[in-house]
């Protein structure tokens, strides 16, 4: 199940309420390109890059910093700027592992 | 056994913990969008993840798989562990394995590998199991980098030794063994050579017992994080100190005039131990959840980790770019899930099967998905996890000293036995504060008193207390923290007060001044004054790549503990930090 599907071509801003991110970028698994920066702040990355959320499988790939005593993160979709994007139900979670924690949030476009 | 005592476990949290395990479920329902963040406080409900690794109320839930020799079970075990939990709350709740998997569905995401969701554990086990022997070369030589960094380790021998270049003590003990060389005293008038041998005692029960040194990723417990960790034991034995001892002759040997020798003296004692001292480092104490601490970290920690964070995450990414290359794990990838893999681990957490939950997350998740790339690891992967665990060590130790600088101080107590050449021996105990100021330096502070060892000899003219004495050293690195070679500048200030001179023992057999009389039994002499010794110290030291140090010293004194009148002197000193003292002895 991934942590957030939508319409492909969907552009959105994902949230996680806890750690900071240090980078974020668009990844396509085993699609031999290069990961694509997207904007981000300390708990939001946009999803409005490259016609917005890419069909089939794809993941924004993040780097964390969770500082000591900090809980897991929770991912949702905070705003929806056009098309439609949904957080799974449970939520998806990235673990504190720590600083430099790597963080996934997987997509799927359909 | 392993799924009774799980059980048995659950069971109990369930009845002690109000809303232990239970509360995940309501948590889980209502958060389909997760409200926008709160200024990263995070929130009370957050604490009841049953992934939390934090949560100290569900270690006790993990040792069913927290032993496992499996290394991929033990990096995943936090989340088999949540899992079954959230499994055990919820079958009690009557709900269906669908419900129950779509409820645990977080967990099983993360356990299975075709989501790439547990990037960091994948990575970490990849790195560890597949090319093991790299990872210690490369983990073992990046804590000799960390040493390089610190300026508040203690590598030689003590200011009070014949051969010293330290005038303070130093808060931190060695993370691993050291071997140092010092020549040149500082409150002694007798200058010698010392060479002194420092090892961590974590590391000395980690020789003994055969237990692997520097899992980049273990847990420490409680006795190694209060007990071995923080001690460290150190020797040194006088290289110089050349002794003699009396034995008769049999007869002579050569010659025609008959030279009557009953006794000759032998030369002995060289290589003496003179000193031995244990360090207990107080452990760091902090509240991660202070504001304090959250603004020091957020605002004069995170812009210095920063970097090295982005730098370990983009390592670690660059190796499951590495892993997408095998066709079975690329083509799971784009599907973003293994049907086998979730549904057996969902199959085995309704049923609360602990072993079958660990055999078959080894099975069918991690060998069905990644047994073929890491079957034969190319060259390319082993130069990606070769900068990863790079990049990831570096950020340790930063993250320590970062953890350190936000805590605030440093505390250690330090006990030395001193055997001083033809003095008498002291027991000699020093309090040692440390505070660091990140690229601006460290300063180090010390009180002492030296008491004299054993009973007095009757009539003697002098107290217990030897001496009490008070210093302190700012040391701060001069170069780019990115260069191989770490010059270190430092400077100190020391100050002792005897209440009486220094006693010098005169043993058995030495012969009178001006005569051939031997003195038939020892004595004790007043040499030296009573008050203040004050010494100044200069110091640089050149700490190279591969656990070299030198330090070149030059200090200037009112007077030494046996002379009166100013002395300036040369310091020199070579110390080796040993990768492991296992390796010493061919492990």
């Amino acid at each position: 199940m991934a942590d957030i599907s939508g319409a492909v071509g969907s552009t959105f801003v994902v949230s996680i309420d806890s750690g900071t991110i240090l980078q974020a970028n668009l990844h396509i698994p085993g699609g031999g390109v290069a990961d694509t920066p997207l904007p981000y702040t300390d708990q939001t990355v946009t999803v409005n890059l490259l016609g917005g959320l890419p069909a089939g499988a794809s993941a924004i790939r993040l780097a964390l910093d969770f500082a000591p005593g900090d809980p897991n993160a929770r991912i949702g979709v905070a705003n929806v700027m056009s098309g439609h994007a949904a957080a799974s139900n449970p939520p998806g979670i990235i673990i504190d592992n720590g600083p430099g924690t790597a963080g996934v949030i997987t997509m799927w476009g359909a | 056994m392993r799924k009774v005592r799980f059980l048995a476990i659950a069971t109990i949290l369930a009845v002690a913990i109000p809303g232990g395990a239970q509360k995940s479920r309501p948590q889980a329902q209502a958060a389909q969008v997760p409200s926008p963040p709160s200024a990263g406080t995070g929130g009370p409900s957050q604490s009841a993840s049953p992934y939390d690794p934090a949560n100290e109320q569900y270690r006790d839930e993990e040792k069913f798989c927290s032993s496992d020799p499996r290394t991929e079970v033990k990096a995943f075990c936090g989340v088999l562990s949540g899992v079954m939990r959230v499994s055990i709350a919820e079958t009690k709740q009557g709900k269906t394995q669908e419900q129950i998997g779509s409820l645990a569905a977080p967990g099983l995401d993360y356990l299975d590998p075709a989501t790439g969701k547990a990037q960091d554990a994948i990575v970490d086990v990849v790195s560890r199991d597949a090319i093991i022997n790299s990872i210690q070369n490369q983990s073992q030589s990046v804590l000799q980098a960390a040493n390089q960094m610190t300026t508040t380790q203690q590598l030689g021998a003590v200011n009070s030794a014949a051969g010293t270049t330290s005038l303070v003590s130093k808060a931190g003990g060695t993370a691993i063994t050291n071997l140092a060389v010092d020549s040149g005293a500082l409150t002694r008038s007798v200058s010698g050579s010392t060479a002194t041998l420092t090892a961590n005692t974590d590391e000395i029960f980690n020789l003994l017992t055969g237990t692997p040194e520097y899992d980049l990723n273990a847990k420490q417990g409680r006795i190694e994080r209060f007990a071995l960790n923080p001690l460290s034991l150190m020797a040194s034995f006088s290289l110089n100190q050349n002794g003699s001892s009396t034995a008769p002759t049999s007869g002579q040997a050569s010659g025609t005039t008959p030279t009557p020798v009953s006794t000759v003296a032998l030369p002995s004692g060289v290589g003496k131990l003179s000193s031995f001292t244990a360090k207990y480092e107080r452990p760091t104490k902090y509240n991660p959840r202070s504001k304090q601490f959250k603004d020091a970290w957020k605002n004069k920690e995170l812009p210095t980790l920063k970097p090295l964070e982005t730098a370990k995450v983009v390592a670690s990414f660059n190796v499951s770019t590495q892993l997408e290359a095998d066709p079975t794990y690329k083509a799971l990838l784009k599907k973003q899930k293994s049907e086998a893999c979730q549904n057996a681990l969902l199959k085995d957490a309704v049923k609360a099967d602990s072993v079958a939950l660990m055999d078959d997350f080894e099975k069918n998740c991690w060998q069905a998905e990644l047994g073929n790339v890491l079957q034969t690891i190319s060259p390319s992967l082993l130069a990606s996890v070769n900068a990863y665990v790079n990049a990831q060590s570096v950020l340790r130790s930063a993250y320590k000293k970062a953890i350190l600088d936000a805590a605030g101080n440093m505390f250690s107590a330090q006990y030395t036995f001193n055997r001083p050449v033809n003095q008498p021996a002291t027991h000699d105990v020093t309090a040692i504060y440390s505070r660091t100021f990140e690229e601006r330096g460290s300063l180090t502070f010390n009180g002492a008193v030296s008491i004299y060892n054993g009973t007095l000899p009757p009539g003697a003219k002098y107290d217990r207390i030897h001496y009490g004495q008070a210093s302190f050293e700012y040391d701060r690195n001069l170069n780019n923290p990115t260069t191989s070679y770490q010059t270190q500048l430092s400077f100190a200030g020391y100050w002792q007060y005897q209440p009486q001179p220094s006693v010098l023992n005169i043993p058995a057999g030495t012969v009178a001044p001006g005569t051939t009389i031997p003195l038939p039994n020892g004595t004790q002499q007043f040499v030296g004054t009573a008050g203040s010794l004050w010494v100044g110290q200069g110091k640089l030291t050149i700490k190279g790549p591969n656990g070299i140090n030198i330090p070149l010293a030059i200090s200037g004194s009112n007077k030494t503990d046996l002379l009166q009148g100013t002395k300036i002197g040369g310091q020199v000193g070579l110390s080796y930090n040993f990768s492991s003292l296992a390796s010493l002895f061919g492990h």
